[in-house]
């Protein structure tokens, strides 16, 4: 077995003359959590598309397990869960029928773990798939992308318009399923502050571009805020005004070097303030 | 598999309320029987009536808006990625998506169809004139092609793509080219092979629709505008592959050559020069049965209409440099149009001059004139295409024959038959009854053969002063009439079929009696006669083993007679020189057929005696076994008569030098 799940090479994605993706090129290590950030119409969901073998990229190439997903889609969705960014369940469906359609197609179904889990999130197996909140079709979606017993899962915004109880619930399932199982897990969100506790390994993109790829402590023992009225250091992603100084995001912080710009106060940064000076315009890594 | 299954039993789960709907109309039918201004009409005939309708309504609606629904909105409103998230393939999603959408159309069909049939299914056979079988295949047929055609619409409009221009464009292109392709079969009469090519384009369109849909998905998977391309590639280059063989095809068809003949049934020649049309069944052309102008001494050809299928032959002006034609005039309609090819400079002249099916048609000596003959007899003006002269013909004339006997005179010879049930007074007409009830009358015998009163009528119409002229009339009794011209047709020949058997020359003019030829007696049956250039008459007669051809002078005196014993037909060509009459003989009974017991001779008038002789000739025209031509001056041949060998090759016989030559090769030629 393959120790990187995802490995996504030089991938591109073109509508027209407009670049949704422009060469791309990341890997998810097996077992890792990994968070794909952006913003809306950065290509994350593009990015997605291809990943899971919905759509031929421009250039490129992308495989899931060290295999081709765009020639060898159909045998791998059976070791993929994915959770959609839109539901797209057919609305007219019981929740039930849905996991009947499942369990006939999917090799590893397992029908009492979809049960019991829908039990936990409090959904009726007889439910319309689009009578349900926008909540719970999240959370059918995952009972149903983990009910197949997968070995990546793919969460494409899964808090996207879910409120703060149902966002939580929705990470803790995940964390109690990769406790269970040591899945690998690959996220877009914005949400950050949701996944900065989860996440092994982030990726910003901005504009297509990957812009940032590393692990998330790396990333966030390196970003640091310094507020100084001294000269202005090197590796300066964004500054601003601070009284008589200057408030500024350094991406290549050294406990060493402080001092020797005169730094009045350095303090860590959160991963959305990462997020957030990355993709500033003009924002430098 | 599995998975199509599974899509299909979604699909199906999902719209089970179109079953419902179904189900609730299949009561309308009958309900229908209880509407107070319908209770009037037959209750049975209603109830299919309405069933037929509703049925068929509901089926081919439901095929369009599931086919433009089934995978299209699922691609619009981003609900593809639903499969395309789990292990199925792109062909079950499509097949099993397809599948349950025929199977909503055609059980909903039944559901609404087969109670209102069952009920009343001899209203069904009494009030539709439709085999059953056929009815519901063509619905089911039809609501597949509906299904996946609007699927492809569907695709293509919701992909909000610039590309939709362009797949209209290749719509109209296609069609175009489809069209190409099927419209010179129908216009050559090939209207088995039209509809042969036409369904094979129309199921390669369907297929290509469902190859399409399939590779749409297999490529474009979620996203719209792939999608679009790649049902689009697919669609337009497969079906631009099965157009293109077509039209390869077809233009293999077209382009026959004389050559690729297998069997021969139509063969004219004019009286003079080397052109002469072939017409038949070409090699693995289906019904594609072409005609041709062939010149028999340089072997050149053009292909001409093939309408000689539907009566409408071919014909020469008599100097043999013009030869016309008639061609569909539109593609869907009965209406045709003469086409004259001046074989001199091959120059083609659309005439434009109406003709109808088992119209006949005669050409003036320079073809520039013709006689069209229909209900009225119309005269058109070639190079001016102009109606010059129509003549409504005097009632009851059965059968016309005619020749411009200059650019201005068209000469008509009428021959009107009595009905024979005056004759017979009442008499059966079944023959066979009559003989068995042994009627041995002399008067009744004659009737048993058939024979009746013929009037022999001449006319002439003057284009100069618009008026038909009566010039005279002559009677005969018999079964039939033939008559046969002289060159410029001052004298007729009147051969009587049953009757007396005896034959009168006439003057061509006034139809007044010039001589009698006798019957050569009990023993001997009338055969074909002409009149020679020499002023003999030539008159061929039968008996059960032998043959005789007698020559007469213009006074009805036997001059010579020469007899072929064991010739049991004995079919007259004509005269191949002056005074030289060509003929086919044939030993053997009667009832066969076999070329090795046929040959051509040439008969001296002048001293009763064979001159030239060839064995193993098969006559190949119809004509020379004594065929109703519109023209009757048929006695001179200035070209060698055609014949086929025993290697079933179509050959020119030299009748003087009884030089042989090909003009189509061993084997080819097969009269049918």
């Amino acid at each position: 077995m393959t120790d990187v799940v995802i490995n996504i090479d030089g991938l591109s994605v073109r509508y027209g003359t407009r670049a949704a993706v422009e060469r791309a090129t990341l890997a998810v290590p097996v077992g890792s959590v990994y968070a794909l950030l952006g913003r809306n119409g950065a290509g994350k969901s593009s990015l997605v598309r291809c990943m899971l073998g919905q759509q031929r990229p421009s250039e490129g190439r992308v495989t899931l397990f060290g295999r081709d997903v765009w020639r060898e889609r159909e045998e791998l969705m059976q070791r993929v869960g994915i959770v959609s960014e839109e539901a797209d369940a057919p609305p007219d469906m019981r929740v039930s029928a849905i996991a009947k359609f499942c369990a006939s197609v999917y090799r590893g179904w397992q029908q009492p773990a979809f049960a019991s889990r829908l039990d936990r999130f409090e959904v009726s197996p007889s439910a319309r798939f689009g009578n349900l909140s926008k909540g719970q079709k999240k959370q059918v979606s995952l009972a149903l992308a983990l009910a197949m017993t997968p070995e990546l899962i793919v969460l494409d915004d899964p808090t996207l318009g879910l409120d703060v109880v149902a966002r939580k619930s929705l990470f803790e399932e995940v964390i109690t399923e990769l406790a269970e199982r040591g899945i690998t897990v690959f996220l877009t969100t914005h949400d950050l502050a949701g996944i900065e506790t989860l996440a092994d390994r982030v990726a910003i993109m901005k504009n297509g571009r990957v812009v940032l790829e590393e692990e998330l402590e790396t990333l966030k023992s390196r970003f640091r805020r310094i507020r100084s009225t001294g000269a202005e250091p090197e590796g300066v992603v964004m500054s601003r005004k601070w009284g008589s100084g200057a408030e500024m995001v350094v991406s290549n912080y050294d406990d060493a070097d402080a001092a020797r710009f005169g730094a009045a106060e350095v303090g860590a940064m959160s991963l959305e303030e990462i997020f957030i000076a990355v993709d500033a315009d003009g924002g430098v890594v | 598999m599995n998975a199509t299954f599974a899509v299909a039993r979604r699909e199906i789960g999902e719209k089970a309320f179109v079953l419902i709907a179904a189900c609730v109309l299949a009561l309308v039918p009958f309900l229908a029987t209880l509407i107070p201004g319908v209770r009037q009409f037959d209750a049975h005939q209603v109830i299919v009536t309405t069933a037929a309708f509703l049925s068929v309504g509901f089926a081919w609606g439901l095929a369009v808006i599931l086919g433009a629904t089934v995978v299209g909105r699922d691609l619009s409103e981003r609900r593809l990625s639903f499969y395309f998230a789990r292990p199925i393939s792109p062909a079950a999603i499509w097949f099993g998506k397809m599948a349950a959408s025929l199977v909503m159309v055609v059980v909903s069909f039944a559901i609404l169809f087969v109670p209102a049939i069952a009920f009343a299914i001899t209203a069904w056979r009494r009030s539709w004139n439709v085999d059953l079988r056929l009815f519901v295949g063509g619905v089911i047929v039809v609501s597949i092609a509906l299904l996946f055609l609007m699927h492809a619409l569907s695709t293509m409009i919701r992909s909000r793509s610039a590309f939709v221009i362009a797949d209209f464009a290749i719509l109209i292109i296609a069609a175009l080219i489809a069209t190409a392709i099927v419209v010179p079969l129908v216009f050559a009469f090939a209207m088995d092979l039209a509809w042969f090519a036409g369904s094979v384009l129309a199921s390669a369109f369907v297929a290509a629709l469902i190859g399409a849909g399939w590779y749409q998905l297999a490529e474009g998977r979620v996203e719209r505008r792939q999608s679009h391309r790649a049902l689009s590639l697919a669609l337009w280059s497969s079906f631009g592959c099965v157009l293109l063989i077509a039209a390869i095809y077809v233009t293999w068809v077209v382009s026959v050559k004389p050559n690729d003949l297998a069997s021969i049934s139509d063969l004219n020649e004019p009286a003079n020069g080397p052109w002469i049309e072939i017409g038949g069944r070409a090699r693995h052309r289906f019904d594609f049965h072409p005609a041709f102008v062939v010149n028999t001494e340089d072997g050149s050809s053009h292909r001409i209409g093939g309408a000689y299928r539907l009566g409408l032959g071919t014909s020469f002006s008599r100097d043999g440099k013009s030869v016309a034609w008639a061609e569909k005039a539109s593609l869907t309609g009965f209406r045709y149009e003469l086409v004259l090819l001046r074989l001199d400079d091959n120059t083609r002249v659309e005439t434009g001059i109406p003709v109808r099916t088992f119209s006949e048609f005669a050409l003036s000596d320079d073809a520039n004139r013709v006689a069209v003959f229909s209900d009225v007899i119309s005269i058109w003006d070639v190079r001016q295409r102009k109606l010059i002269g129509s003549i409504r013909p005097p009632g009851s004339v059965n059968r016309w024959m005619a020749f411009f006997r200059d650019s201005d005179h068209l000469r008509l010879i009428g021959v009107i038959e009595e009905e024979q049930k005056r004759i017979t007074d009442g008499a059966r007409r079944d023959s066979d009854h009559l003989r068995l009830i042994g009627v041995i009358d002399e008067e009744q015998k004659r009737i048993t053969d058939g024979a009746r009163n013929h009037t022999i009528r001449i006319f002439e119409y003057d284009l100069t002063k618009r008026a038909l002229a009566n010039l005279g009339e002559t009677h005969m009794f018999a079964r039939n009439v033939g008559v046969n011209a002289n060159a410029d047709g001052s004298l007729l020949l009147l051969r009587r079929f049953g009757g007396d058997e005896a034959i009168q020359l006439v003057d061509g003019r006034t139809a007044a009696t010039i001589a009698t030829i006798p019957s050569g007696g009990d023993a001997w049956r009338p055969g074909m006669s002409r009149i020679l250039s020499n002023g003999m008459l030539a008159v061929a007669q039968h008996s059960d083993t032998d043959s005789i051809v007698r020559f007469y002078s213009l006074d009805g005196a036997l001059r010579r007679e020469l007899r072929l014993n064991g010739v049991t037909r004995l079919p007259v060509i004509g005269e191949v020189a002056p005074g030289k009459l060509a003929v086919a003989a044939y030993r053997g009974p009667v009832n066969t057929s076999n070329t090795k017991n046929w040959s051509a001779l040439v008969i001296d008038s002048a001293t009763g005696t064979i001159v030239t002789k060839g064995d193993g000739l098969w006559p190949a025209s119809l004509d020379y076994f004594g065929g109703f031509g519109r023209d009757p001056r048929r006695t001179v041949r200035a070209s060698p008569p055609l014949f086929i060998d025993a290697n079933r090759a179509l050959i020119t016989w030299n009748p003087l030098t009884g030089a042989r030559k090909t003009i189509l090769p061993a084997g080819t030629a097969k009269i049918e």
